[in-house]
């Protein structure tokens, strides 16, 4: 099954009316590119198509509806409507066009939305795609093609879990999960309903209610939490944008943020592989000190001296059953077998017999004058430079960070100062977040206090071990048996599927990335966990360059798509904003070759380099949209010499699909 | 049973990261480990919970060279002579274990589990709270401690 986004509609909204068809073709990939100056709507168009796409919509609060209604000096749309057309091509060729609409009621915060499952048929009241396409257009699965904010590197990084949580949305994971759920909950229910009059019964059901409240009050605290890191995020997302904005507007800033960037990237991760060097290296302990090896050498020589480990007791064992007189010919009589047995514990087994020879051989191979203390001291020498190297790229940053804010005007400092702040936020709500969800032992004294407990998930632990106590109690220790099978079965079966697909994974992405990265590149997933770990010859590294982290980032959503056996557009926000300009070409160049349609917005500082790379990859289909406002007048002049073919004009807004016009017209920060 | 003091897990939690270069718990155990062995500090674990049976794969190859520096540090400890052939014996006997897969006694596990908590109090008496990352720690045993170690 192949998606495409045909049409994008809107009136009313927080960018300007307008109606874009997006190009796509039976075959062959599109590229298509949409540039608008900032503060034109980018975000609200994204998130509307996320929303629309998902229905998530519906379930949005009267605030955040609110949020998207056009303001006209001051005064904001009474209604508005979104139109989301897309294309869907199954395997028999056959193309159903699917049109989901979202009516806004601005003022009383309000959206009425309908589904036209096929064209020519009518429009049907709320969230009704066809069946097949369902489970892979949730709020998950939906974020997987659509690239926006720190998407790329949020599948990378190792304090994120977006990997797991993709593969989990688009396989089913999560359904399961739910299940086990479901199965918990029924068997609680049972058991709270048992009537067995004991006292411990009951006082244990009456701890089983304590940890019931303090499981509910952790849950709702870590709910809080990730809700407000989600507002935190965009904020700070939107501060990125707005720092992004004010720095463009200082000369040569763009250039040198981007090479501070790239220095700081390159340093990290260089420290990152030697940290792991090193430390392989230190857990050979026998490189701690040459003190220690000259000891350990002259244990070895004591070893050797005493004939140590000497004989085997298994030797005076098996010398005694065989009854075959000793080695030296003499016959065993009664007292030397007596003898023997008095002193054939001071012998030891055959197995420590094995230890003792392979200690004696890590302490030869030690000291065999290739130093591997004076290595192990090198390699340290080598992290303590790496370290100062990274710090000194961090301070860069900081003198340039303070150098811009000095250079901005007030609202730029603002925006500064503001970013700062809501970093430090995020920094404490994830650590606040992480403590609230954290999966750790629980010991008899922790069951039999609740209050003290800080993570949802150990009260949850903590109801199941108690709900399973009680069933044994009262005379339910059957069901605690099947109870308990049932959920390992669930749980294994889940855990193995998960594994397999996380293999499975890892092994498309990598082929995808060796037919994408342009050869003698050394970077691959080394694994796909919680997220997608790079590295290169089984050392781990946090990130690649720009280009790369992008392309992996890329080649991992399509691996996922392809194994679901569907086929989406790539939606991106800011596609090579973190890439350096040498490598936006090759990267542009390769784009065609990773989907079908391609829908990247871009932004003014983008183009130098991507546009050459796009240019040359094969079909693009170039779109600038803009408000009708007295800061576009350049553009407003130019676009009455396009033809009305390629123009759509409404009472606020241009749309262009001139090729000429977009690379003559550059949108972004700078038209502010 | 490898134990950890819960306030040593609580103190290195932060350095303990997917990416590396320490990745799992038993990682954080090592380094305390060669602290406390080769400073000779053992303390007993008084508040432990287990966090792994057996030795984790990636430490399999170096269970005969920390049994060796346990039987070396225990030698030294207890004032015998390392040439000794009957304390030598009783020493072998008491810390390898040809039955267990860890190579070395349960005893001689406890007795590991102390020499961990004593590198984890002497760490901690320079480090109050933990490095940010385990990069900067290493760099840390590096210069703090690892001069320090097996000087006797």
């Amino acid at each position: 099954m192949k998606v495409s986004i045909k049409q994008i509609e809107a009136n009313g909204l927080r960018c300007p009316d307008t109606l874009i068809s997006f190009k796509n073709k039976p075959t062959g990939p599109v590229i298509n590119l949409l540039q608008m100056p900032n503060g034109t709507g980018k975000t609200t168009i994204i998130e509307l198509l996320q929303g629309a796409l998902t229905g998530d919509v519906i379930n949005w609060s009267p605030a955040k509806i609110k949020s998207y209604a056009r303001k006209t000096e001051g005064d904001l749309a009474i209604e508005g409507l979104f139109k989301l057309t897309i294309s869907i091509e199954r395997n028999d060729n056959h193309v159903q066009i699917v049109v989901f609409q979202i009516d806004f009621d601005f003022h009383h915060g309000k959206v009425d939305f309908f589904t036209t499952p096929n064209k020519g048929a009518g429009m049907e009241d709320g969230w009704t795609p066809p069946k097949d396409l369902r489970q892979y257009i949730t709020k998950s699965c939906v974020e997987v093609f659509v690239f926006k904010g720190d998407k790329v590197k949020d599948i990378i990084s190792s304090n994120k879990e977006d990997a797991e949580v993709t593969i989990k949305a688009f396989f089913g994971i999560d359904s399961i999960e739910g299940f086990v759920g479901v199965v918990k909950d029924n068997f609680r229910n049972r058991v709270s309903k048992t009537t067995v009059n004991d006292r411990n019964v009951k006082s244990e059901k009456a701890l089983l209610k304590r940890w019931d409240d303090r499981c509910a009050l952790l849950k709702v605290k870590y709910e809080e939490f990730t809700k407000k890191l989600e507002d935190y995020v965009k904020e700070e997302k939107e501060l990125k944008d707005n720092w992004g904005d004010v720095i463009s507007k200082q000369k040569g800033a763009n250039d040198r943020q981007i090479e501070i960037k790239s220095k700081i990237e390159g340093a990290k991760n260089e420290l990152s592989r030697h940290s792991s060097l090193v430390f392989e290296q230190l857990k050979n302990p026998f490189s701690l000190s040459n003190n220690l090896i000259s000891g350990l050498v002259t244990m070895k020589d004591s070893l050797d001296r005493m004939k140590l480990p000497g004989a085997s007791r298994t030797f005076f064992d098996e010398l005694i059953a065989e009854d075959n007189g000793c080695i030296c010919g003499r016959e065993l009589d009664g007292d030397s077998i007596k003898k023997i047995e008095e002193n054939i514990d001071s012998y030891l087994s055959s197995n420590e017999i094995n230890i003792i020879n392979d200690i004696k051989r890590g302490i030869s191979e030690a000291n065999d004058g290739s130093s591997i203390v004076d290595e192990l001291r090198s390699m340290f020498d080598e992290l303590n430079i790496l370290h100062e190297r990274h710090e000194d790229a961090l301070n860069e940053k900081s003198v340039f960070d303070q150098n811009a804010k000095r250079n901005a005007d007030k609202d730029g400092s603002d925006v500064f100062d503001k970013l700062t702040k809501i970093t430090e936020k995020i920094v404490k709500a994830r650590t606040a977040e992480r403590s609230l969800s954290k999966n750790s032992s629980l010991s008899d004294d922790d069951l039999k206090r609740p209050e003290k407990c800080n993570s949802y998930i150990v009260a949850e632990k903590a109801q199941d071990k108690l709900t399973e106590k009680i069933g044994g109690m009262s005379d339910m220790l059957k069901d605690v048996q099947a109870n308990q099978i049932l959920q390992k079965v669930i749980t294994t079966a889940k855990d193995k599927a998960l594994i397999h697909l996380k293999e499975h994974l890892t092994k498309l992405t990598n082929q995808k990335l060796k037919e994408t990265l342009p050869s003698g590149s050394q970077i691959k997933v080394l694994e796909i966990d919680k997220f997608v770990q790079l590295g290169w010859n089984n050392i781990k590294q946090n990130e690649g360059s720009g280009a790369q982290n992008i392309i992996v980032a890329y080649s991992f959503a399509r691996s996922v798509l392809e194994e679901a056996s569907i086929e989406f557009p790539l939606i991106v926000d800011h596609p090579v904003a973190q890439v350096d300009i040498a490598n936006r070409e090759s990267l542009g160049s390769t784009l065609a070759s990773m989907m079908h349609q391609f829908i990247g917005f871009l932004i003014d500082t983008e183009r130098p380099g991507f546009l050459e790379g796009v240019n040359s990859s094969g079909d693009v289909h170039y779109i600038s949209l803009f408000s009708n406002i007295k800061g576009n007048a350049s553009f407003i002049d130019s676009i009455k010499k396009i033809n009305n073919d390629e123009t759509y004009i409404t009472d606020n807004g241009y749309l262009c699909y001139n090729k000429d016009f977009f690379i003559e017209n550059s949108m972004g920060a700078s038209n502010v | 049973m490898f134990k950890l003091d819960k306030n040593a897990v609580k103190w290195g939690e932060g350095l303990i990261n997917k990416n590396g270069p320490m990745v799992i718990e038993f990682d954080l155990y090592y380094i305390f480990l060669i602290v406390g062995l080769g400073l000779k500090q053992s303390q007993p674990v008084q508040n432990g919970s287990v966090f792994t049976k057996n030795y984790p794969k990636a430490y399999e190859a170096l269970r005969h060279k920390i049994a060796a520096l346990l039987l070396y540090t225990d030698l030294k400890a207890s004032g015998f002579e390392v040439n000794n052939k009957a304390n030598v014996k009783s020493a072998i006997s008491e810390t390898l274990s040809s039955s267990s897969y860890n190579f070395i006694s349960d005893d001689a596990i406890e007795k590991l589990n102390g020499y961990a908590n004593g590198g984890y109090h002497a760490i901690k008496d320079v480090l109050h709270s933990a490095p940010p990352n385990a990069s900067i720690f290493l760099n840390i045993i590096n210069d703090e401690f690892l001069p320090e170690l097996f000087n006797f």
